[in-house]
């Protein structure tokens, strides 16, 4: 890629971080991310791979990977409306209508910040089952139903909602997805606590809340397909989560050389090593597939399988190493990343549904 | 010499289909009971037609000058075909010995031969601890004598270039298998597919090659574990796919097997360590052709990696095989035989391992 782009990002960041930190210091709270992501979108870093007329460079996805991994190198806290930037803007300038596209700029700006109503009660790993329903009356569509497992549902202004529209068709071609303002009466939000006490999910109620019809994403009952460039964009993030990882583990055996570990500590930090290499080299190979403008294959699912489970088992030896301080409340943060850890098995699809997918598309298994 | 993406794929078509037709299962179980293991005709057609002996060997001296991209690829599928000639031994080890030596007129002499693979020499590195082997100079040359174990492809060579202690290094030697003082004796290896061997030298007359020998033989011995490494994913890759079609024709409870979540979500786990260790192998081979120098770490991982990754997916196959892949008629076993093989040659994982803690100063 060409070296200016991140000479640019370099200057602007060289420049930025410390003014940024000047004021914020190292909060990574909600209006600190925000506030953050203003900054980055005025500079025109908040979504280089969009569109230009969106308010984006056009820049290629591997090239978007290298000015994350910059970025990354800061310290800086995430952006606040990643779903949006990286999930739902993408899908809106894929299936919407010129006037569903004007969130665009405002998804960059922070004016909105969306969040995805995908997972119900009844439908977590069969997605397709999910029963929140959307009638017909009049201009509107009536939506009755509750979401769960919402990222950022508290923050959230807006919301990518599936809902089933046609229930007597097969699970997949009843689905429709509708651009819902969460301010709209009828919806509450309640936040989950999850086992480290902290509250990043939603659950999401809906009664008799009415969706004009010009906010259906895509046509009618076909949902599933919109759905599918939802995910696509998740799921294509974890080439990156692949090579920051290995720098994590890197990290590690730097902060612990000199250390008097034990053999069997040595030895675990170097199988981390080498797992984290390994996937990471996965993530490289499928970034540059994806540089030379190919598909990635199974890559991706593979790397969500194995990254995930190699940094459970990370977070634990993090917590093993703390020894009993980490438990006894003198290393709290490596029990929360522990606790925290538990949710990248089951978040994005459990490691289960993975495998059933590469058994399946992959392998070409026949279905249970 | 480098090669486009096409032509490497061109290579590894070529190789496989040579090997499927010419050297298939029930060839090479004909050729476990035979006393070198391999067969010289297939050789020469493979180095003749296929160019495999010459494959590293610098064009001026009648070789293809090909990089460790391209011998990926080949042991990658010489590993796949459980190929019985002495590919890893005499084109791999013995052949990047000689280059590594910087020894132009030997390999002026030795390199051709080589390449065109009417020579076929193994390479003695490890000494028996009972019996190191001693260089003691007796006019213009030297004499060997001791014993090196762990020989691959031992019964296959005419030539052999053994290290030895010599000027207060370490010397590269050349000895032909047929002189006085030579002994060579077959281990039983695990592996039934590769023999390995140990040459007792009993003050042999043997001619030096280069100077001190120190740095190329770490260089052999990096590209020694690249090439286990690199044979185990193709290893790897080929027991998946049996165990895929007997998961997907074998049934039980009237249905293929293949549709039970227990076995489709093991070999789901199998095909990730498959694509991991080819991904790990091609990153290394790319390392290794280019910046050889800072190859260390890379080489350990990929070592270490397909070690204990590959074995699993050969003992998956196995399971996955049930009763069928614990009987000697069943392929599975030649493979896991192979595989693990492969894991203790130029050096274990948990050496590996050591190696890199050493490496990061996490030993202390």
């Amino acid at each position: 890629m060409s070296t200016e782009v991140l000479d640019e990002l370099r200057g602007f960041l060289d420049e930025a971080v410390p003014r940024f930190r000047e004021q914020f210091g190292d909060d990574a709270g909600w209006d600190t991310r925000i506030a953050w992501q203003r900054a980055m979108a005025e500079a025109g870093w908040a979504a280089p791979g969009w569109a230009a007329e969106n308010g984006g460079r056009a820049l290629p996805a591997h090239e978007v990977l290298a000015i994350e991994e910059v970025t990354a190198g800061y310290g800086m806290p995430p952006l606040a409306g990643m779903l949006g930037l990286k999930n739902v803007g993408p899908t809106l300038a894929a299936w919407g209508t010129p006037e569903q596209k004007q969130h665009l700029p405002r998804i960059l700006s922070t004016e909105e910040v969306w969040c995805q109503g995908f997972s119900e009660p009844g439908a977590g790993s069969d997605l397709a089952g999910l029963r929140t329903r959307a009638v017909r009356d009049g201009e509107d569509y009536v939506v009755n139903g509750q979401k769960i497992w919402t990222s950022n549902g508290m923050h959230a202004t807006h919301m990518e909602l599936l809902v089933r529209t046609d229930p007597d068709a097969p699970k997949h071609r009843g689905i429709s997805a509708l651009l819902v303002d969460m301010s709209t009466p009828g919806i509450e939000v309640r936040p989950i606590r999850q086992i480290n006490g902290q509250a990043e999910f939603a659950e999401v109620f809906f009664t008799d809340v009415r969706v004009p019809v010009e906010n259906l994403l895509g046509k009618e009952n076909d949902g599933w397909n919109v759905t599918m460039t939802t995910l696509g964009h998740e799921r294509s993030g974890v080439a990156i989560f692949a090579t920051r990882f290995e720098r994590e583990v890197r990290d590690l055996i730097a902060a612990h050389r000199g250390d008097d570990l034990t053999p069997v500590q040595q030895d675990t930090l170097v199988r981390h090593f080498i797992e984290a290499r390994v996937v990471a080299i996965l993530g490289e190979a499928t970034l540059s597939r994806v540089a030379a403008g190919e598909q990635p294959g199974s890559e991706q699912s593979v790397i969500k399988l194995v990254w995930s489970e190699a940094a459970q088992r990370l977070a634990a030896t993090k917590l093993d190493l703390a020894g009993i301080d980490g438990v006894a409340g003198d290393a709290p943060d490596a029990a929360d990343a522990y606790l925290s850890a538990r949710a990248m098995t089951i978040a994005a699809g459990t490691s289960p549904i993975v495998k059933n997918i590469l058994s399946e598309r992959v392998l070409g298994l026949p279905r249970g | 010499m480098t090669t486009t993406i096409a032509e490497r794929e061109d290579l590894r078509a070529a190789i496989r289909g040579f090997l499927a037709d010419r050297l298939p299962e029930a060839t090479v179980r004909v050729l476990i009971d035979t006393d070198t293991g391999f067969d010289a005709r297939a050789w020469t057609q493979l180095s003749g037609e296929l160019g495999l002996s010459g494959l590293l060997v610098p064009e001026e001296h009648g070789g293809q000058g090909l990089s460790t991209v391209e011998l990926g690829i080949a042991l990658q599928e010489s590993g796949r075909a459980l190929l019985g000639a002495p590919f890893l031994g005499s084109a791999v080890l013995a052949t990047w010995a000689l280059v590594a030596s910087g020894d132009d007129a030997t390999a002026k002499g030795l390199l051709p031969a080589l390449a065109d693979g009417s020579t076929v020499a193994a390479l003695g590195i490890d000494d028996d601890p009972q019996a190191p082997v001693r260089a003691v100079p007796d006019g213009d040359g030297w004499r060997l004598t001791g014993a090196k174990r762990h020989v691959v492809d031992v019964a296959a060579a005419d030539t052999f270039l053994v290290t030895a202690e010599a000027d207060g290094g370490v010397g590269l030697f050349v000895v032909p298998s047929s002189g006085d003082g030579v002994t060579v004796e077959q281990t039983g290896s695990l592996d039934l597919t590769r023999r390995l061997g140990v040459v007792r030298l009993d003050g042999v007359p043997a001619q030096r090659v280069g100077t001190d020998f120190a740095a190329g033989l770490e260089t052999v011995r990096e590209l020694g574990a690249f090439a286990c490494a690199a044979e185990q994913a193709g290893i790897a890759g080929r027991c998946l796919e049996i165990a895929v079609e007997y998961a997907r024709t074998r049934e039980q409870f009237g249905k293929p097997i293949g549709s039970f979540q227990a076995i489709k979500h093991q070999l789901a786990e199998h095909l990730a360590r498959v694509e991991q260790m080819r991904a790990a192998v091609t990153a290394a081979a790319a390392e290794l052709a280019t910046s050889p120098g800072s190859a260390r770490e890379i080489v350990s991982v990929v070592k270490a990696y397909c070690g204990d990754a590959g074995t699993t997916v050969a003992e998956g196959l196995i399971d996955t095989l049930g009763g069928i892949g614990f009987t000697w008629e069943h392929v599975a076993h030649l493979y896991l035989r192979r595989m693990k093989t492969l894991a203790y040659l130029f050096g274990s994982p948990a050496e590996h391992r050591a190696r890199l803690a050493a490496e990061f100063g996490l030993t202390g």
